[in-house]
C-alpha cells in the first residue's frame, strides 16, 4: 500500500468509533468515489481547526469572540444555564424551551483527573455572577457524583453573590417503566415528587 | 480467573474508547484493583448508572493479567450513603487519598471497613473535619505508617500536656519552645495526647492537628498534590 494512503487511514482512525476497517473503507471511498467531497472535507476541517476557538463569554466552541447565543440581543441575560459540554448546549437548544444564556464548563470537577475549579474556568463564571446581571443560575450538569459536586460548588459560589441557583430535575424518563429503573434513579424521583392537580 | 460477587466501592473511573471505562475499584477481599468495564458508557447500557463512586456494590469479574473484565454488577443490599455538598467533597478527598496511598492488589480489609464506615459517618456528620482527621490517622496506621503521638522522639520521655512539640516526619514529636518558627508543625502536648485517644476537643486543637496531618500526608504522598483540597471554598466575606 502506498505510504500516503496508509497515512490517511491512520489519520482517520482518530475519529471516535472508527477502527482500522472503517478507516480503510472511508479512505477508499473518498479517493475512489468522491474526490470533491474529500477536498471539501479537508478544507473545512483545516479551516475549522484553525478558526474555531472558545467564546469569551460562555467558553463554548465558537469562531467569533462571542458565540451566536452570547451575542444574541433577544435572549434573557438574567438566566444563565451551566452545562458540562457544548453538546449539552445543543441538546437544550433543541427543546427550544430555554431563552437565557449558557456557560459551558468543558468538563466537571474531578480531583483524581486533575480537574479543579480553575480548570473549569470558574473564575470567569464568578465574574459573571459578580456583575449582577444574572438572577437565576440553572445548574444542568450531569446527574453523576462528579456532576452533583460541580453543581454544589457552583451553587455555593452563587450564594456568595446572592444569585438564586436551581438544579434541573432528574428521575424517571418519559415512556420509562418503573420496573426497569435502577434504584438510585427511582429513589431520586421519589424524593423529588411534585404535587399534582389543583 | 473468575471472581464472584465481591463487596466493593468504585474509587475512580476513566473513560476508555467509545463506550467503555476503566474502573479503579476497592474491594474488601482483593484490595484495590483495576477493572475494564466494556460498553458501560453507552446510551443503551443498563449497568452504567450503577457504576458510581460512593455506592456499595457487589461486583464480579473475570480474566487474567493486569486488567480483568467486569462481568456483573449489582447494588449491595444496603442503602447507599447519602452524600451531598461538603460531605461529598470530603468523600472525594478520601478517594484521592486511597488511590494515592493504597498499592494495587494489596488486601486491606480493615481499611475497607473503615472506608465504608467513614462514608456513612460523613452522611450524617456535623463535624466532618474530625471524621477526616481520624480516618487519615487510622489509614496511616493500617498501612504501617502509624504516628507516634505520645513519646518525645529525641528523649524517649512521655509527651507532657503543658509542653510544645515540633513534629518530625517518620520520627515523631520533639519538645520545643512554644513560638519557635519552624517548617515543621508545632503542637501542644495536650493536642497530641488527645489525638492519640482519638479526640479533637477545641478549635485550636483542630487546626494544630490539621497542620500535622497535612505535613505527614505530604511526606507520604511525595510530589503528588491532592487536588480535591481545591474543592473546599474559602468563605467569602460579602460586601453588604
Amino acid at each position: 500500500m502506498s505510504p500516503l494512503l496508509q497515512q490517511l487511514i491512520d489519520a482517520l482512525k482518530c475519529l471516535p468509533g472508527v477502527g482500522p476497517k472503517s478507516a480503510q473503507r472511508m479512505a477508499f471511498y473518498l479517493l475512489e468515489r468522491d474526490r470533491d467531497g474529500a477536498t471539501h472535507l479537508a478544507r473545512t476541517l483545516d479551516e475549522a481547526v484553525a478558526k474555531i476557538g472558545r467564546c469569551q463569554s460562555c467558553r463554548t466552541l465558537s469562531e467569533t469572540d462571542l458565540c451566536n447565543i452570547c451575542s444574541h440581543t433577544g435572549r434573557d441575560r438574567s438566566k444563565l444555564c451551566v452545562v458540562e459540554s457544548p453538546v449539552d448546549v445543543m441538546a437544550i437548544e433543541h427543546i427550544a424551551e430555554f431563552q437565557g444564556k449558557y456557560f459551558v464548563l468543558m468538563g466537571h470537577l474531578s480531583p483524581l483527573d486533575g480537574i479543579g475549579p480553575s480548570e473549569l474556568g470558574l473564575e470567569l463564571l464568578e465574574q459573571r455572577l459578580a456583575s449582577g446581571e444574572v438572577q437565576e443560575l440553572i445548574l444542568a450538569t450531569n446527574p453523576t457524583v462528579e456532576g452533583e459536586t460541580t453543581a454544589h460548588y457552583i451553587s455555593e459560589m452563587a450564594a456568595d453573590h446572592g444569585v438564586e441557583a436551581t438544579r434541573i430535575a432528574h428521575g424517571v424518563p418519559l415512556g420509562g417503566e418503573l420496573e426497569y429503573i435502577d434504584a438510585g434513579t427511582l429513589a431520586h424521583a421519589f424524593s423529588g415528587r411534585q404535587k399534582i392537580g389543583v | 480467573m473468575r471472581v464472584e460477587t465481591q463487596v466493593a466501592y468504585i474509587l475512580h473511573k476513566r473513560p476508555f474508547r467509545d463506550t467503555s471505562q476503566i474502573l479503579d475499584v476497592f474491594t474488601r477481599e482483593h484490595g484495590r484493583i483495576s477493572l475494564m468495564s466494556r460498553g458501560s458508557r453507552g446510551a443503551k447500557s443498563r449497568t452504567g448508572g450503577l457504576l458510581q463512586i460512593f455506592r456499595p456494590l457487589l461486583i464480579s469479574w473475570q480474566g487474567r493479567g493486569d486488567m480483568p473484565f467486569l462481568s456483573r454488577v449489582e447494588m449491595a443490599d444496603i442503602k447507599a450513603p447519602v452524600l451531598s455538598g461538603k460531605s461529598q467533597m470530603s468523600a472525594m478527598y478520601i478517594n484521592e487519598l486511597l488511590v494515592y496511598l493504597l498499592h494495587k492488589n494489596d488486601v486491606h480489609a480493615e481499611i475497607f471497613d473503615r472506608y465504608h464506615a467513614c462514608l456513612y459517618a460523613l452522611n450524617e456528620a456535623e463535624n466532618i473535619e474530625t471524621i477526616l482527621r481520624l480516618f487519615e490517622k487510622e489509614l496511616l496506621q493500617l498501612l504501617g505508617f502509624g504516628l507516634n503521638l505520645n513519646i518525645d522522639a529525641d528523649s524517649g520521655e512521655a509527651v507532657r500536656e503543658e509542653c510544645h512539640y515540633a513534629y518530625h516526619f517518620e520520627h515523631g514529636p520533639v519538645i520545643c519552645e512554644k513560638n519557635r518558627q519552624l517548617k515543621n508543625p508545632v503542637l501542644s502536648g495536650l493536642s497530641l495526647i488527645a489525638f492519640d485517644h482519638n479526640e479533637i476537643v477545641s478549635e485550636q486543637h483542630r487546626s494544630e492537628i490539621k497542620k500535622l496531618m497535612r505535613y505527614v500526608l505530604a511526606g507520604h504522598l511525595g510530589h503528588k498534590k491532592l487536588k480535591s483540597r481545591e474543592l473546599f471554598r474559602k468563605p467569602v466575606i460579602r460586601n453588604a
